[in-house]
């Protein structure tokens, strides 16, 4: 069954995204990279502390099998989210980059003025952009309408695992979007992931409920298993929901007591 | 463009799709109550609503139909009257009375003939004015149709064009010039039979037809209107490509209301038979299935069909209707009665000839609100 | 010369030097890193050539985990 994701010029068959923050070690994330066979990860830029230098994650990743898709994590604004995408790009990171605009740093909720502004400065630069977004169905219109390959509207904010918030929302966007919709921020268990399938999103991207988990490696096989359930479930025409009860044994020939 | 997104379905191969789906009664069930919950139906689901199968669950289609309607429209009707400036026309369409060698008289009316048809609308009710013309560069150009769109947009709440296709640049012309709203009639999307249909002209290019609304919708047009001429080819097939049609625009041009017509084969001046005869019943099954696809848009029915029929159709779906029409240039001012009084060669002949007022009241009667003005040119951005 | 590096400053005896060989001196793992010297952005393949001088400003950046 040819049933790929198309993102941009790309093709994928694993439909999660993997985020690579939080994670204990480089070995934790690269065990759950390849037990979930995620095929596109999630990284940061950040400045080196001199003092204290790690190992880099890139060990982690394979780019002949994973794409790294870099994200402006830490940009309050359009012109900072440029800069980072800018500096990923010129750090070899390609030119698919995660849009990410949080001014404000307790829900970490992605602003919606300044990611259109930036997502189109870097549409005209030449990127590959997918904007993270709070669920908003006109505003992903506009996104689209900018050139972003696709939209990543929030389930519910980042790290919460709270699950998919903005069913109703998500529902609209999948619906009148003309690119790929992945769900992205507070997916808090692989049911979650799997609703997201079920109901039409093209994939999900999932960090915190992976890297927090008592095992990374297999929670995140877990997640991707989920996502393959629920894409499956979506494509074969899920059964509709009724109040009333519809018996799926025969009604007729229901032997009586003696 | 559309024509690039039509060009990856094979028509004769949707016909044989939608013949073979062999749909159960539980799948077309499904269907059914999917769209009851406003969960957008899919081109498989209407594939299985338009096989045969379904047919049998025509009240329970029909009765999800109404109910999506009033939750979306209201017990509202809207109406609107088309007013033709211009029956020259250079393109050989078959089955049109238009037909560039039809021995019709050709009329082409001057501004102020247009203000006196525009009085005579405006004293039946009518506030939503749909600017008709043949396709003739010469006689009715582009400049031409600003002219007129602008004095209708100073006397009419909504002013439309169902004229030649245009490029992006005429239709922000005709935007600047009042114009809300673009419906062109794909005619039909088989392009074997279209060939046939429109063998000279410029309307013989199928893709450029193809590609109108699209070149409306770049140019910011708030409504756009599509529609097969139903008669010209295989009803589920054309269905199929019209509700695809509707829904690309709708998520394209979102900004942009759509609008389906369901425009039957009317006998008029070219004497043409329609090969594929469309029933009642089957054009008010095909009103009711579109109503499920498309759940936000806007069906229209004109005055080509009976008060009989379009009285029925309100409960299927439709939402916007003609009134008081008349299809030839200045059929609203010109005295019929008069001695030898030629009129203006008309497209097609009517079928619903009663008054808005008539039809308003029937309307009422059913336990719905006629509605001649939904919009305000007051509301636009460049009003001054 | 005194330059800035990640906001913290460093004095150095010399007038100008090659930013590759105060990475050396501050023992910094050159693996994935990407430098911006006075503005200009300098990628992995490119640090031997960027070269520092008094009053430089320099970013550090590296890639890390992010979601």
């Amino acid at each position: 069954m040819t049933d790929f994701l198309k993102i941009a010029d790309r093709t994928f068959t694993n439909r999660m995204l993997l985020g690579t923050g939080k994670f204990s070690s480089t070995q934790s994330l690269k065990e759950a990279i390849q037990l979930s066979g995620v095929e596109v990860v999630t990284v940061a830029l950040r400045r080196v502390d001199i003092t204290k230098q790690s190992e880099g994650i890139l060990t982690a990743i394979d780019r002949t099998k994973q794409l790294l898709l870099p994200n402006t994590s830490g940009a309050k604004n359009a012109e900072e989210a440029v800069r980072l995408a800018s500096l990923a790009r010129a750090a070899g990171c390609g030119n698919w980059v995660k849009l990410e605009v949080t001014p404000e740093p307790r829900y970490l909720l992605p602003d919606p003025i300044e990611t259109l502004k930036a997502a189109k400065i870097l549409v005209a630069e030449g990127f590959v952009v997918l904007p993270y977004m709070n669920a908003d169905p006109i505003l992903a219109k506009h996104l689209e309408e900018a050139g972003c390959a696709a939209v990543m509207p929030l389930g519910s904010p980042i790290g919460s695992n709270r699950g998919i918030k903005t069913i109703d929302s998500i529902r609209i966007i999948i619906e009148q979007s003309n690119v790929p919709v992945v769900v992205d921020a507070g997916l808090g268990a692989p049911s979650d992931a799997c609703l997201a399938m079920e109901i039409g999103a093209d994939a999900v991207l999932v960090n915190t409920a992976i890297a927090v988990a008592g095992n990374p490696a297999s929670m995140a096989k877990a997640f991707s298993d989920a996502v393959k359930a629920g894409r499956l479930g979506f494509l074969s025409g899920l059964a509709t929901k009724t109040l009333q009860a519809n018996p799926s044994s025969p009604t007729e020939g229901i032997p009586s007591v003696q | 463009m559309f024509s690039e997104l039509s060009k990856k379905y094979d028509f004769n191969n949707v016909s044989l799709v939608i013949k073979n789906a062999s749909p159960t009664d539980a799948d077309i069930l499904r269907i059914v109550e999917k769209a009851a919950r406003f969960e957008q139906l899919t081109e498989n689901d209407l594939i299985i609503l338009l096989n045969d199968n379904a047919k049998k669950y025509l009240d329970e289609i029909k009765r999800i139909a109404h109910s999506v309607t009033l939750q979306r429209y209201g017990k509202v009707m809207r109406f609107y009257a088309p007013l033709y400036v211009s029956n020259e026309c250079n393109n050989g369409c078959v089955y049109c009375g238009f037909n560039t060698s039809s021995q019709i008289k050709r009329v082409t009316l001057t501004l102020d003939e247009i203000k006196k048809e525009a009085e005579a609308l405006k004293k039946i009710d009518i506030q939503h004015v749909l600017l008709v013309s043949g396709e003739c560069v010469k006689k009715a150009g582009i400049d031409y149709l600003c002219a007129a769109s602008k004095l209708l947009s100073e006397m009419f709440a909504t002013v439309s064009v169902e004229v030649a296709p245009l490029e992006t640049s005429e239709y922000k012309a005709l935007v600047t010039a009042g114009v809300e709203g673009v419906t062109c009639y794909q005619e039909t999307y088989d392009p074997k039979l279209y060939s046939e249909y429109h063998p000279s002209g410029p309307k013989r290019v199928m893709e450029r037809r193809l590609d109108t609304l699209d070149r409306a919708g770049a140019a910011g047009m708030r409504f756009m209107g599509v529609g097969s001429l139903l008669g010209l080819s295989e009803l589920k097939t054309e269905t199929f490509f019209t509700a695809l049609h509707a829904r690309y625009l709708e998520k394209k041009y979102w900004r942009s209301a759509i609008s389906l017509s369901f425009p039957r084969i009317r006998p008029s001046e070219s004497g043409f038979k329609p090969p594929f005869v469309v029933s009642d019943d089957e054009l008010l099954y095909t009103i009711a299935i579109l109503r499920l696809y498309l759940p936000d848009s806007n069906l229209v029915l004109s005055t080509r069909e009976s008060a009989e029929l379009r009285d029925k159709a309100v409960f299927y779906g439709i939402t916007q209707m003609s009134a008081g029409s008349k299809t030839e240039p200045l059929g609203y001012t010109a005295d019929k009665n008069a001695e030898n009084a030629e009129n203006a060669g008309s497209q097609f002949y009517i079928a619903d000839d009663r008054t808005p007022a008539e039809i308003a009241l029937r309307l009422g009667k059913l336990g719905y609100d006629p509605v001649f003005k939904d919009w305000d040119r007051g509301f636009r951005h460049d009003y001054k | 010369m005194k330059i800035v590096i990640n906001d913290a400053e460093y004095i150095f005896e010399d007038t100008e030097l090659k930013l590759v060989n105060i990475l050396k001196k501050l023992d910094v793992n050159q693996a994935g890193l990407i430098a911006e010297v006075d503005g200009k952005v300098f990628n992995n393949n490119e640090l031997t050539e960027a070269v520092v001088k008094d009053g430089s400003k320099v970013e550090l950046i590296k890639i890390f985990g992010g979601g």
